[in-house]
């Protein structure tokens, strides 16, 4: 069966936010019931940017990776949730029905990638919905992926055996893949925020001058 | 068309004409009627007022008047003496010409300068009166696309890129950037070292477009007229309390009624000169609301004294860098045509200095030059970003940093010179052929002038630089074909902005011009400017004055006039105003200033002062927006003023409450440009940024949907200067009778775009993209002809002809037509200035690491360069989703505070950890911000960017700490150099210390 996932490639994010807001966009103000209720008017958006800096001034580099929900095929705020209240379409994307979600603010806890937020307005949890109204209307992508200026972000729609043969000719990697949840997004170059960095200059002394020897870091 | 030509022909004769005409004004009244059945809305416009109009013949000798009543319209022909306003035409023909459609407004325009056509009666009646027969076409507009079930797709366009806008019973939905579809036009292709490169079917968008919908609903919106509690115009003023009380409501009449009255005052009172007026320059965006438009077409006319703009993102550039190779059109930056293509094909790396188009987006140009960068990438096109921050376009594209001590960029460069003379690695050729002077400044690097060779181990003690580093640098940029991205834009920003910042811009002309500047491959820029979009398609920018009607002030005069032909308007008033001085004009009634003078290089030359001659010293403030407290330098002295006795009264109209608007006496709540009528084009400037829409990859020209009715009471900003002008009898004189609608109309017809689209097409569609030109009329290269000896072929009118010292097109702007490393106009103008050498020299920082009193008070260098997610201070504050953006504002505690950078060293001696609140200050004040620990500044610098919107003092305002985030409280007010109005906002000391909430 044919389902949504979202690749990501962690080299090419800038930290601009314009997923972030994009997302504001579509559900602040906006409600999308049954998909979901509008969003919390102020506080974080439902794909987060997470930085990392390595290095030391210098020699440093930054690092974003774009956290939006996994839709993890085996997830856990699935199995926490009471009266079924999130559930997997066939299409592969996690919803959290807004009515039957109320007051369950355990939810937020039993995700391990931190992307449910806690509605205090509506008391419902909330999170990433991969804009399942509009591609239900038939748009061809979400407003997060719209709005990314780099190409960081794009959506894929696949068969598993596809996705997965991706995966592995392209060396894409789930992000936190130990903690077995089985999360439908899939990153590029996972490495430069999980990984350590090693950065320098060489240099000689020639005639009692310090002189580089590959001005690369 | 062609029945026109036939009426007005049957119009030459007298009887024909009157024929003519009594047809026309029977016409006239049924359509009134058969738009008042048929819309409501035209109905519910027709109700408002009782009244009796007269159209007729100036000599009594034919007429039809309309009796309004109860929105109904009775008309009868005659002369009515009962009528409450009048309009009449000198002659019939003349009558037919000017209201038979279309409009011809050529002809009208005419008729209105020669009084052929006349308006009696009370101002407000007329104005009403033709605003409805305005209105008339635009009630029965269909526009925007249809998706159903009550959603309709309008199109807007902003600062920061064009949107589709989703509406529903009019609330906004969403905003998304412009994805096209098939009628677009296929974009450009290039090709180069063996790859195709073409830019996706779409616009980009910056992040404060998005965020756009929490600024259009903000519970920070001004909603209606409202007048501060304690002033009375007629009694006490209690001119102390601004910035402290609070407001009330009032009516849009009893604001208007202040407002005209105190112009009327102070100008009765104390004579011309006395109202102040100025505006931020970022109100959004459209031809005809903007601020080069709507607003000076009422300043004009009631006669003002302009507050002056520096070049306030250019600086360096204009006070230094123009010396060396003109450009002064440009603002002393460089020109970039063709070099998109050029770099692709040609050059092996490129240097960014102090650059950040990432974070910047060029200067209103989305994201649209970042897959341009991209595709260098892929091509291993070698990066080195020198910058004290390590910045986005860096941390993006990861190339070597170099970090430079602020304001000390200019001894780096020195010795990338020197390394290049003393090893040969510069073009000895072009030096000869192409500049002008150069033996003499190679004296002065190789220190035979002043003993000091500026070697690399010399920078080193400035900039903190490593010699081996800087000797990298200048071999791997000797030796390949280099781009010079000098400032986000191309001279924009950064470090043009700091106590060095001439010296600095004036440097980075000189190493190009060593290395060929205009060769294939060597250039300025970083992919942000020069696309092969067609440039020979018109359609005006903003800065091409829309209906402004001046044409000293605005580049108006250029194209639009003649194509646009209107009402001239004229300011009287020959007193200005530095924008950086205004503190000091009000509170000590002097100041002085340069001109921003793009014309010519000698424009910078002239000076001005305040009060001009036989003027009358300022009295009244009309402040249009909030942002000089948040943008303008050591900004307490612009609070300070508010609260002076010499400003008697102070009006802001304003869409936000901002930090500045709550210092005013009456606010009037103008509305944003998703509620009004207007019509732009993505990132077209024109005027001083001629061509600035090659920053994108596709021109993208926009009908400006009014998407919802203006929130509240709020209102366009061309209404409340109408409104205003009938109070002051020149209402008509302003809208010259039509309505925002009708002169987007106007406007469209005025363009191109007649030729490629009808009127009707591009309302409903909202968007035309102008297909690219073939790649033989794709515009040349800049610099290339100069390099060649060719006459200049780039499509410019710039320099002027007479600013050629030979033939026209020959050469450069400088007086020898060469780039000059020692500069003719410095040497004509003062040769012996010891802050503008007539060449290049390292003048360490008035306020920097040698200014060591100040330095061991303050020992770190605070840089604030233009921010990233909000433009200036529009996106930032008044609940904008930005703030949730957890480095833009950090939320502590419930309040949202301004962000502060700093290395780990620097924070561990003060105990700083990362988002504990931090005050940071200096002798001019204080600013509480979050402290940011990283790695992404070097020890002894701090960042924060410009830009707050917020102010927000704990105690008395201008005197105690700011909670808002003004860090331009603390940087100075001192001109880079003396001669010159500019501001050196990058070259700041401060210290940092843990703050405790009180
Ligand atoms: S897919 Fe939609 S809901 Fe999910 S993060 Fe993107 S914009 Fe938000
Ligand atoms: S829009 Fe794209 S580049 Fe920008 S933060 Fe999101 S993922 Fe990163």
């Amino acid at each position: 069966m044919k389902g949504w996932y979202f690749i990501i490639d962690a080299e090419k994010c800038e930290n601009c936010h314009n997923c972030f807001l994009a997302c504001k966009d579509e559900h602040v103000n906006n409600d999308w019931t049954p998909i979901t209720k509008p969003m919390a008017k102020k506080g974080r958006s439902w794909i987060e940017i997470k930085g990392r800096e390595r290095g030391q001034y210098p020699f440093i580099d930054v690092c974003y990776l774009p956290v939006p929900c996994m839709h993890c095929d085996n997830a856990p705020c699935i199995r926490v949730a009471k009266n079924g209240a999130v559930y997997k379409r066939k299409d592969g994307i996690v919803i959290i029905d807004p009515s039957l979600s109320k007051e369950q603010k355990e939810l937020v806890e039993a995700c391990p990638y931190n992307a449910i937020t806690w509605n205090e307005e509506l008391k419902i949890p909330q999170k990433c919905t991969f804009c399942a109204h509009l591609l239900d209307e038939g748009w061809k992508t979400t407003r997060c992926v719209q709005a990314c200026p780099t190409g960081a972000l794009s959506i894929y729609y696949a068969e598993e055996a596809e996705i997965k043969e991706k995966a592995q000719t392209e060396g894409l990697q789930n992000y936190k893949a130990n903690l077995n949840s089985k999360p439908r997004v899939f990153y590029k170059n996972l490495h430069l925020f999980t990984k350590n960095f090693l950065g320098g200059s060489l240099f000689t002394i020639r005639g009692g001058i310090e002189e580089c020897l590959e001005a690369d870091a | 068309m062609i029945l026109k030509n036939i009426i007005c022909r049957l119009a030459r004769s007298e009887r024909g004409a009157k024929l003519c005409l009594k047809f026309i004004l029977w016409v006239l009244g049924t359509q009134l009627n058969y738009k008042a059945r048929k819309y409501p809305r035209f109905k519910e416009r027709l109700s408002e007022k009782d009244i009796i109009a007269q159209i007729k013949l100036r000599d009594n000798s034919y007429g039809r008047y309309y009796v309004i009543q109860k929105g109904k319209v009775f008309s009868k022909e005659g002369v009515n003496a009962l009528a409450d306003i009048v309009i009449s035409f000198d002659n019939a023909s003349i009558a037919v010409e000017l209201l038979f459609p279309p409009k011809n407004y050529l002809a009208i325009t005419n008729a209105m300068k020669s009084f052929q056509i006349r308006a009696e009666g009370p101002e407000h009646l007329s104005c009403w009166f033709m605003d409805l027969i305005s209105y008339m076409e635009e009630v029965s507009t269909v526009y925007g696309t249809d998706l159903g079930r009550g959603v309709k797709r309008y199109t807007s366009n902003t600062n920061g890129g064009p949107v589709f806008v989703y509406v529903k019973e009019d609330k906004i939905l969403r905003l998304t950037p412009i994805e096209f579809d098939k009628n677009d036009p296929e974009p450009w292709k290039i090709e180069a070292r063996g790859k195709i490169f073409s830019p996706p079917k779409k616009t980009t968008v910056a992040p404060y477009t998005l965020t756009l919908k929490s600024m259009i609903y903000s519970p920070h919106r001004i909603l209606y007229p409202m007048k501060r509690i304690d002033f009375d115009p007629n009694g006490e003023r209690n001119i102390e309390k601004r910035g402290i009380s609070e407001y009330v409501r009032i009516s849009w009449d009893e604001a208007l009624d202040i407002v005209a009255n105190e112009i009327k005052r102070v100008k009765k009172t104390y004579g011309p000169g006395s109202i102040l007026h100025g505006s931020g320059s970022h109100h959004l965006w459209g031809n005809l609301g903007y601020w080069l438009s709507a607003r000076l077409r009422f300043f004009n006319n009631v006669g003002f004294t302009p507050v002056a703009h520096n070049p306030d993102s250019w600086e360096g550039w204009y006070w230094g860098a123009m010396h060396h190779y003109g450009q002064s059109m440009h603002l002393g930056a460089p020109e970039t045509y063709g070099t998109v293509e050029d770099c692709l094909k040609n050059c092996d790396l490129v240097v960014f200095w102090s650059s950040d188009p990432e974070a910047t987006n060029g200067v209103y140009g989305a994201f649209e030059g970042t897959i341009r960068r991209q595709w260098l990438k892929d091509l291993g096109v070698k990066m080195v970003f020198i910058d004290p921050f390590y910045n986005h376009t860096a941390a993006l594209f990861r190339g070597k940093w170099i970090a430079p001590r602020p304001s000390t960029g200019n001894a780096m460069a020195l010795a990338i010179a020197y390394v290049w003379i003393t090893e040969g690695l510069y073009d000895k050729e072009y030096v000869e052929k192409n500049t002008y002077g150069f033996e003499e400044w190679e004296n002065y690097i190789l220190g035979k002038e002043d003993g000091i060779p500026k070697t690399p181990e010399w920078q080193e003690k400035e900039t903190g630089v490593p010699a081996k580093d800087v000797r990298a640098l200048a071999r791997l940029w000797g030796t390949r074909k280099t781009y010079l991205a000098a400032g986000g834009l191309v001279g924009f920003g950064g470090a043009c902005r700091d106590a060095t910042g001439t010296e600095w811009a004036r440097s980075m002309v000189c190493l190009m011009a060593m290395q060929g500047l205009g060769k294939p491959g060597v250039n300025f820029g970083g992919m942000q400017q020069g696309t092969p979009v067609d440039t020979s398609f018109y359609f005006p920018g903003y800065a091409e004055g829309g209906l402004s009607g001046d044409t000293a002030n605005t580049a108006l005069g250029v194209n639009l006039y003649v194509r646009m032909p209107q009402l001239p308007t004229v300011n009287t008033v020959y007193q200005l105003v530095p924008r950086l001085r205004i503190p000091e004009a009000i509170m000590k009634g002097k100041a002085e200033g340069y001109f921003t003078d793009a014309k010519t290089i000698e424009g910078q030359f002239r000076k001005f002062e305040y009060p001009a001659p036989g003027y009358a010293p300022v009295r009244m403030y009309y402040k249009y927006g909030g942002s000089h407290i948040g943008t303008m330098p050591e900004s307490n002295r612009y609070v300070k003023m508010y609260r002076s006795e010499n400003l008697e009264f102070v009006v802001n109209q304003s869409i936000w409450f901002e930090g500045e608007t709550k210092f005013a006496d009456i606010i009037l709540p103008a509305c944003t440009n998703f509620e009004r009528w207007d019509i732009s084009e993505f990132a077209n400037c024109g005027g001083y940024i001629q061509h600035s829409f090659t920053q994108c990859n596709h021109r993208v020209i926009v009908m400006q949907h009014k998407c919802i009715e203006p929130l509240g009471e709020s209102r366009s900003d061309f209404w409340i200067f109408a409104q205003l002008a009938q109070r002051l009898g020149f209402g008509l004189m302003y809208t010259e009778g039509i309505s925002e609608f009708e002169w987007c109309k106007r406007l469209f017809e005025a363009s191109d775009l007649p030729k490629v689209i009808s009127w009707k097409d591009f309302l409903k569609r909202g968007y035309y993209v102008v297909p690219p030109p073939k790649e033989e009329l794709r515009a040349p290269v800049s610099f290339r002809s100069f390099y060649e000896g060719r006459p200049k072929d780039t499509p410019e009118i710039a320099p002027l002809p007479a600013d050629y010292s030979e033939e026209v097109f020959k050469g450069l702007q400088t007086q020898t037509g060469k780039i000059e490393f020692v500069c003719s106009s410095l040497k004509r103008f003062d040769p012996n200035d010891p802050e503008r050498p007539v060449m290049t020299k390292y003048i360490p920082a008035w306020e920097g690491h040698h200014t060591e009193e100040l330095y061991r008070k303050y020992p770190l260098f605070l840089i604030t360069p233009h921010p990233r997610y909000s433009f200036h201070t529009m996106g930032d504050g008044k609940e904008s989703w930005i703030n949730d953006i957890k480095d833009h504002r950090v939320c502590i505690n419930g309040y949202y505070y301004w962000i502060i950078r700093i290395n780990p060293k620097d924070a561990e001696k003060r105990g700083i950890k990362n988002l504990d609140l931090v005050k940071v200050f200096n002798d001019r004040g204080s600013v509480i911000c979050a402290a940011h620990v990283t790695e992404r500044v070097p020890p002894g610098v701090v960042h924060s960017y410009e830009g707050s919107a917020v102010y927000d003092p704990v105690g008395v305002p201008g005197e105690s700490p700011d909670r808002g985030g003004c860090v331009n409280i603390l940087t100075p007010s001192r001109p880079i150099i003396k001669k010159s109005h500019s501001m050196a906002v990058n070259s700041c000391l401060v210290e940092v210390e843990k703050w405790e909430e009180p």
